[in-house]
């Protein structure tokens, strides 16, 4: 499917209303891309407001760690300006609503045409799906929706439609490569590739470059609550220090970045000239671009008869960046530690590795070392 | 240190413990795609790459792999076993 700014039709949206909008269910990726373009389409032209709940597939027992979003109220209110709000994913704990205004970000957007194809890799209802339709709407550009996300279908729309654009994570490209059509890459005649979920290693810009050489590969720097940061498209791991330091931007002596006084919880190091990015304030295990909570994770283990104690960590991983671990003390096997849990966690949570240990590794603060000192 | 038999026979028996039982050990072989053929996702891959860098004592990074050529269970453990000090 592609939508294109010409020939899709207005939406007809009562203006200054807020509509709520169910998302995520990866079998309706076309019906849900085509709700939002629509309602992006509308948007512009008359003061409405969007509403995007995701649901978490298969997390419902874990309602009580994410609780109940109170910025979730029953539609009815006037907006006197299009906006779109949106939640974040909220395995790291409750979800937060993130609102931002549609010209605002349209203002923001630069250097598109209406040439581009822009292959879709992301949800739709994510901040990193939603910025693909803004710049599209923007310049007027073409948006291919694939049926799903699974690589192969967007290998396979991204070449039947000639994609030149495309926005994924460093993970996603690796999955792509891993995919039996993922031979075929470079039969994607892209012009841009744009990098964003996760840092960008040397190795995977280094693999853009190498399967598209016609391509400029990029990297941004966005999240859900603050929108597009900034972007960079040297080729370099990491953001130019001058990209950061500006103003409104300040970081804590721990290396965290707040801007306009509100702290991201993203740790950046300055090496040389450069920005690196070394992970979040709360210890969030990053599993291919999931984020997933080890205090979620050591909960699950802890309900599980047998197991006294327990921590949850992120280890490194090849594939995926990081993959969950678990440490256990008490008496129960590894592997029905991990089968109980591979039943009551989403998947993504699921610990690759699972150790039984003696006693747990505590910070000098006595607290859970929630680091792979592996 | 692990032959080759081994190895497969070991990332046969992860499968068979990461996707629960799912898919048995006995029913893999060595020219299957572990995503394709097998059923696996990459959060599955991932697991039985952290199980066998576990079993050999290694730690393998992302620089100079090509994921192309690790999709089958041969492949991948021709990879591991390149991957041996």
């Amino acid at each position: 499917m592609i939508l294109q700014t010409a020939e899709s039709p207005a939406a007809h949206l009562a203006e200054g209303a807020v509509y709520d909008a169910y998302a995520g269910e990866p079998a309706r990726l076309r019906e849900e891309a085509a709700a939002i373009w629509q309602y992006l389409q509308c948007a512009v032209r008359q003061p409405v407001s969007l509403r995007l709940r995701s649901r978490l597939a298969g997390a419902q027992h874990l309602q009580q760690w994410i609780g109940t979003p109170e910025a979730l109220q029953p539609s009815g209110e006037r907006c006197t300006k299009s906006t779109i709000t949106i939640f974040t994913s909220g395995t790291t704990g409750t979800p937060k609503a993130a609102t931002h205004a549609v010209g605002d970000v349209l203002a923001r957007k630069r250097g598109g045409s209406p040439e581009e194809r822009w292959l879709l890799a992301y949800a739709p209802h994510r901040w990193a799906g939603l910025s693909v339709f803004l710049h599209a709407l923007r310049f007027g550009c073409a948006v291919v929706v694939p049926e799903s996300l699974e690589p192969e279908d967007v290998l396979r729309a991204g070449v039947a439609a000639g994609a030149t654009h495309i926005s994924m994570t460093p993970s996603y490209l690796r999955r792509l490569q891993l995919c039996r059509a993922g031979g075929e890459l470079e039969r994607l005649p892209l012009a841009q590739v744009t990098f964003g979920g996760e840092a960008a290693s040397g190795a995977i810009l280094e693999t853009a470059r190498r399967v598209w050489p016609q391509a400029r590969i990029t990297q941004v720097y966005a999240m859900t609550e603050f929108g597009d940061i900034c972007s960079v498209s040297d080729g370099q791991p990491g953001i130019p220090r001058s990209k950061l330091d500006r103003p409104g931007f300040a970081f804590t002596a721990d290396g965290e970045l707040a801007i306009d006084g509100r702290p991201t919880g993203d740790l950046w190091e300055l090496r040389g000239e450069r920005y690196v990015f070394f992970g979040r304030r709360e210890e969030v295990i990053n599993v291919g671009g999931a984020k997933v909570h080890p205090v979620a994770v050591e909960a699950a283990a802890l309900t599980i008869e047998g197991v006294e104690d327990a921590r949850a960590f992120g280890v490194s991983n090849a594939l995926l960046g990081q993959v969950v671990a678990l440490d256990y003390r008490g008496s129960r096997s590894e592997r029905d530690v991990r089968r109980v849990l591979c039943n009551c966690l989403p998947k993504v949570a699921w610990p690759a590795r699972v150790q039984r240990v003696d006693t747990l590794v505590l910070t000098d603060a006595n607290k859970v070392a929630r680091r792979d000192v592996v | 240190m692990a032959h080759k038999q081994q190895l497969i026979q070991f990332i046969a028996d992860t499968i068979e413990e990461v996707t629960l039982g799912q898919t048995q050990a006995a029913s893999v072989s060595a020219g299957q795609r572990l995503l394709d053929d097998l059923g696996l996702d990459s959060l599955d891959y991932a697991t039985v790459l952290l199980s066998c860098e576990q079993w050999l004592g290694i730690a393998i990074d992302e620089d100079g792999i090509d994921w192309r050529t690790v999709a089958t269970v041969e492949e991948l453990a021709d990879f591991f076993l390149e991957q041996r000090p």
